[in-house]
């Protein structure tokens, strides 16, 4: 299990679309992927478009990503690289 | 069981009878089939829900299939996040956990989740995220309406169904079985696009039957009769002699009605009134040339979405228009989607409109989305290869939406030079008369387009204000009102001078009681449901 922080860039938050990068990206992974939304202890399964759309990640929101499984490490840097570039938006 | 006689206040659709037992079904049936299921049904259930998230996605797929080919980028991402959803571990989890623990049906089980999830929704600030609720709803429905599909294929005996309200897209799946020899619903009304299909079909029905709706129990033998608008239920044998009767009469009058097919359709002063067909679907294609139609006056292509629930694609759209320009080779006009109103579009049509009647519709839908209306355009001129076609643009209110409509089919035809595909270069475009505003500017729209059709419907409601679907004014609505007359009377003397054919296409085409008033003011061609040509036909070769 590994983990690390982010932020959340996206100026109109998570919404509809970026929610659906995050599914689409993470079920490309064996490993589990959660994302924590630091402020209010909310955990979602980055494989399920309704736990990361009801998380609601704000802009400015701290997210912390945890990665479990086989392909952590990739699954990790994969899900770092979509907030790190704002979701191709 | 005790023989009761109603009279109905309802309206009849289809002038015939019906012999059937009755088939209930109410709007809150629908969601709620069964509630619960017992421990040794949790596999079955199982299964179910499992066939009927499989299905949901094949639909899906296929509309992305279709997308690939368009590029819509935008309508690309509302698929892929249906399909996110759909396939949602967290929620088939608990939905498989609500059938398995607590016992739930199916439907109950996806009703109660995702009525969780719209309770979440509400408590959402972010208003980007907030309006996705419809994409869960949209799912919800795709996964519910499945089951509602099978249970149709249940009905193994002649049928009258009783039902709330129809959509249009149901109307068509029932006709699929042929024992639904009737229907009764308790709200609709005779313009809606439920109501026009009902009608080609040919099946009697009687709508708005509000108050007597409880008197018809499941189950219950029933005869329907649409021309002296009653139910007889429980009949005893001498009204079921009686109606046989009348069905056999029924059919004696469409044989006599037969004999005019090959006749001309002139008046008794020597005008020929051209009578074509309104086409809304594929079905309706034999009936059309069985009944001497000479030629389609109006192909609506609506149904697309309706049956298909999927975004059609430039190739099955123009496999479809070529099918019937090669039936109807001298004459089809093709109308591009008119959207809005009382047709919503499935899943694209997102927003509710506070006014849809004054809303997002028809040629405004297609200009605010280029993409489909591009693709629309450009498979009906690759029909026009293959035989007469004109473009008929709906819901025209202002000049400008004509000029930008013409711009995008001359890129279409651009496009099609490039792909070398060939197509009738000088394709006719005309636009629909259904706005007032077009009767105070038809000189000008006369020198800008080809041809004319009127919509009655439309016009007659925003002339006169009134809401045609609204059942407390809905008797008020009248095509042949004096102001209506009038404003045609305008159009007709200015097309006529201009020499653009004017073609009355309403739902009043199809009226042998009215027809007569528009045969007097000079209208020369009539497109007509395909059930009703025969009888216009008599009322044209009976006119002065």
């Amino acid at each position: 299990m590994i983990s690390q922080e982010t932020t959340v860039k996206l100026k109109s938050g998570i919404h509809a679309r970026p929610a659906q990068l995050i599914v689409q990206t993470a079920e490309e992974f064996v490993s589990d992927i959660f994302l924590e939304k630091i402020k209010e202890g909310f955990k979602a399964n980055a494989k399920s478009i309704f736990n990361v759309m009801a998380m609601a990640g704000e802009c400015g929101d701290k997210i912390q990503i945890t990665t479990i499984g086989d392909d952590e490490d990739d699954a990790l840097e994969a899900m770092l690289d979509l907030f790190d570039c704002s979701f191709n938006q | 069981m005790k023989r009761v006689v109603i009279k109905t206040a309802g309206t009849p659709l289809t002038e015939g009878y019906a012999i059937g037992f009755i088939h209930k079904r109410t709007s809150s049936q629908k969601v709620r089939a069964k509630k619960n299921i017992r421990e040794n049904q949790i596999s079955k259930e199982l299964n179910k829900f499992e066939n009927a998230i499989a299905k949901a996605n094949k639909e899906i797929d296929k509309t992305l299939c279709h997308l690939a080919e368009t590029k819509d980028t935008n309508f690309n991402k509302i698929i892929n996040v249906h399909k996110s959803i759909l396939n949602d571990p967290e929620i088939k989890k608990d939905i498989t956990h609500l059938i398995q623990v607590k016992l739930h049906s199916m439907e109950t089980a996806i009703n109660k989740k995702f009525g969780e999830i719209e309770k979440k929704f509400t408590s959402i600030k972010n208003p980007y995220l907030k309006e996705r609720i419809n994409d869960y709803k949209f799912v919800k429905n795709s996964l519910i309406e499945e089951y509602d599909e099978l249970s149709q294929k249940k009905i193994s005996r002649p049928t009258v169904l009783v039902l709330e309200d129809i959509s249009p897209r149901e109307v068509i799946d029932y006709h699929k079985n042929k024992n639904v020899v009737g229907f009764c619903l308790k709200y609709g009304s005779r313009t809606s696009h439920a109501s026009i299909i009902l009608k080609s079909l040919h099946l009697p029905s009687i709508i708005e039957t509000k108050s007597n709706y409880k008197k018809l129990e499941e189950g219950a033998k029933v005869i329907i009769d649409t021309i002296d608008n009653t139910l007889i239920l429980n009949p005893d044998t001498k009204d079921l002699e009686k109606c046989e009767e009348k069905i056999k009469a029924e059919k004696a009058k469409t044989e006599k009605l037969k004999l005019l097919i090959k006749k001309p359709s002139l008046t008794k002063s020597g005008k020929l009134i051209k009578i074509r067909a309104n086409i809304d679907f594929e079905e309706e294609i034999e009936i059309a040339i069985k009944n001497g139609a000479c030629g389609v006056g109006l192909l609506r292509t609506e149904i697309f979405y309706l049956e298909k629930l999927t975004l059609p694609s430039r190739k099955e759209q123009f496999n479809y228009y070529k099918k019937i320009v090669e039936k109807f080779k001298n004459s089809v006009t093709i109308r591009t989607f008119d959207f809005g109103g009382d047709k919503s579009l499935g899943f694209l049509n997102l927003e509710k409109e506070e006014n849809p009647a004054l809303g997002l519709r028809g040629i405004r839908f297609s200009l605010k989305n280029p993409e489909i209306f591009a693709t629309q355009l450009e498979a009906i001129l690759m029909a026009s290869a293959y035989g007469k076609v004109k473009i008929l643009l709906p819901m025209i209110s202002r000049i400008d939406e004509l000029e930008e409509s013409k711009k995008i089919l001359e890129s279409c035809k651009d496009k099609l030079e490039n792909e070398n595909l060939p197509y009738d270069k000088n394709v006719q475009i005309g636009i629909m008369i259904e706005v007032p505003s077009v009767v105070f500017l038809i000189e000008s729209f006369a020198k800008k387009c080809d041809f004319f059709s009127i919509g009655t419907n439309d016009l007659t409601q925003y002339i006169m204000a009134i809401d045609r679907n609204n059942n407390h004014i809905g008797e008020h609505y009248d095509e042949t009102n004096p102001s209506v007359l009038a404003a045609l009377n305008i159009v007709l003397q200015t097309t006529q001078k201009e020499q653009k054919p004017t073609s009355l296409c309403g739902e009043i085409a199809s009226n042998s009681e009215k027809i007569d008033k528009f045969l007097d003011l000079g209208i020369d061609e009539l497109s007509v449901n395909t059930s009703s040509i025969l009888t216009i036909k008599e009322k044209v070769i009976n006119h002065e």
